[in-house]
């Protein structure tokens, strides 16, 4: 046993790159988190666009005491949609309607709309404490036998719900997670044992050629990391009441490039890692790196603004927008041609860059 | 914007220049201008809020005549009542009516005053004025009524709407759920806490 176990122990530090890693690479990561946890200085505060028809000294108070605890941004009604349906910037936009002033003077219930963006849950709920502020404002304002004078209509601007509930907000970006692991720890490796077993070396030589022999060996691992994915999220939808949103091809489409992109980057750290053991410690770091930046761990809103900023450069903030499109907006094919581009735009570029890398290493062996 | 307000209020006050030397020293016009005119300084003057209220509170406290506003908004409800309840009701209404105005005149940020008309009619007159804003005109009308102090307002009309009937309607509503004494307990709740609540701020 012992003489096991100095074996194993000399293997382990005869790879220094793996071993660095395996040490290395959990101390970033715990150092990442607690950079988009703990700095809070950076973080934007949050916005919130407000229509003000009304033009009036009840929409200037509100907008006065807003103003002192979020991102007011006064816009036109068109603009205020758009940042909410079109670019999702903000969780909500407030419409002061044009005579609320005056219906508040004389005693009479005023309606405010809040259009809204149910799938930015947490915006959404910052949102509601400021207008908790704003009715205890009114309220104060208002005659103490007066019933409420100010009433928020809610009406969401990207899908039929009001609400979204945890399962949708966490179900299919965790289901992501899982596929992200799996799919990348599982090609690196498979590319690995393959050289490890000395198949490598015949399969590159086969009249297929490298490209061929290497796209069938990704192929396979697509077709697994798509089924993982639909299953995953079928399984929510039926235990879960997961919504998948109204198009099943929408859902295939999405899937499919997010899984090719996936083994894409598996291909790539295959590429980077010069030895099997190697591949763990590099697979880790990537996969906890984009599911971060994605989105996948915490809301966009919930992370500083200079990681905010980096989102768009990793595949997986698209993948989480056109989940978040399918899931929690009930969008259909439609809105998710951005990130479905943006997806295999990711993916074949990795896939162009991964196959070099990997080709460029076992040509020097 | 400040200087286009300007204007606009020297504009108003020229046009109504003529007027206003017609009307008589202590009148219901005058004296209802120098309380506005006195609230506006409070307005637009240092101090924060809750100092803003207590201050026009004093102010108003003798032009505005709340006991009768009280008997008008109440009504009937007040017959067979007891003089301590009655005593009670009128020095609640006081602090409620006074709020009320008040906190509508708090809203304006830098409120401008034009004076339209005066209308007297024997013991009683009425004020039209109006709250002045870059982008609108809010309508404020007073009744007023002689007594031995001088004018004193007896109901405000906020853009054509009563206070006194809001209140009345109010008061109805709530005694129809409860007792008169319950509903006094209630108000005093409401505005002997938010007292607290502003001195203690």
């Amino acid at each position: 046993m012992v003489a096991v176990f100095w074996k194993d122990l000399r293997l382990i530090l005869r790879d220094r790159v793996a071993l660095a890693g395996s040490l290395v690479v959990p101390v970033l990561v715990i150092s990442l988190i607690a950079g988009a946890l703990l700095d809070t200085a950076d973080r934007t505060r949050l916005l919130l666009p407000v229509v003000d028809e009304d033009q009036g000294p009840v929409a200037g108070a509100f907008v006065k005491l807003l103003s002192a605890h979020g991102e007011l941004l006064v816009v036109g009604r068109d603009e205020a949609e758009r940042l909410v349906r079109d670019d999702n910037d903000a969780a909500a936009a407030l419409v002061f309607p044009r005579g609320l002033s005056r219906r508040y003077l004389r005693g009479e219930p005023a309606e405010i709309e809040l259009l809204t963006d149910p799938a930015q849950a947490y915006a959404l709920q910052a949102i509601r404490v400021l207008l908790l502020l704003m009715d205890r404002e009114a309220q104060a304002l208002a005659d103490p036998l007066s019933e409420d004078l100010i009433v928020v209509e809610k009406t969401s601007l990207t899908g039929a719900r009001e609400e979204v509930d945890s399962f949708d907000e966490n179900v299919p970006a965790f289901s992501l997670l899982f596929v992200l692991i799996v799919v990348i720890f599982g090609t690196s490796m498979a590319l690995h044992d393959e050289r490890d077993w000395g198949t490598l070396p015949r399969l590159l030589v086969a009249p297929a050629g490298f490209t061929w022999m290497i796209l069938g060996k990704l192929g396979a691992r697509f077709v697994l990391g798509l089924v993982q994915m639909l299953a995953l999220l079928v399984w929510a939808h039926f235990f879960f009441g997961v919504a998948l949103g109204p198009s099943p091809g929408a859902l295939l489409l999405l899937s499919a490039a997010m899984v090719f992109t996936t083994v894409a980057v598996g291909l790539v750290v295959a590429g980077v890692a010069a030895t099997r053991e190697q591949t763990q410690p590099v697979s880790l770091a990537v996969v906890m790196l984009i599911s971060l930046l994605g989105g996948l761990w915490f809301p966009p809103e919930f992370v500083p603004e200079w990681m905010r900023n980096l989102q768009p450069l990793v595949y997986t903030s698209w993948a989480m927008r056109g989940l978040n499109d399918l899931v929690l907006r009930d969008r259909g094919l439609e809105a998710i041609g951005g990130a479905v581009s943006a997806l295999f735009g990711y993916g074949l570029l990795t896939l162009v860059v991964g196959m070099r890398m990997f080709r460029a290493r076992h040509s020097a062996r | 914007m400040r200087v286009g307000r300007m204007i606009l209020v020297a504009v108003l006050l020229v046009a109504a220049g003529d007027r206003s030397h017609a009307y008589a020293p202590g009148g219901p016009m005058e004296t209802t201008r120098r309380i506005l005119t006195a609230s506006n300084a409070v307005v637009t003057g240092p101090g924060d809020r809750d100092h803003k209220l207590v201050a026009l509170k004093a102010l108003l406290r003798d032009f505005l005549d709340t006991d009768s506003l009280g008997r008008r908004s109440m009504g009937r409800h007040l017959e067979g009542k007891t003089p301590e309840q009655k005593e009670r009701f009128f020095d609640l209404f006081r602090d409620l009516f006074v709020r009320t105005y008040v906190q509508r005149l708090l809203l304006f940020d830098a409120p401008d005053f034009a004076y339209t008309e005066e209308e007297i009619d024997g013991d009683e007159a009425r004020v039209g004025t109006q709250i002045v804003t870059p982008r609108d005109r809010f309508a404020v009308d007073y009744d007023l009524e002689k007594t031995d102090g001088g004018w004193r307002a007896t109901d405000i009309f906020i853009e054509d709407v009563s206070l006194s009937a809001n209140f009345q309607a109010q008061f109805s509503k709530a005694l129809a759920k409860s007792s008169f004494d319950e509903l006094m307990d209630r108000l005093e709740r409401k505005l002997r806490g938010k007292k607290k609540e502003a001195s203690a701020g």
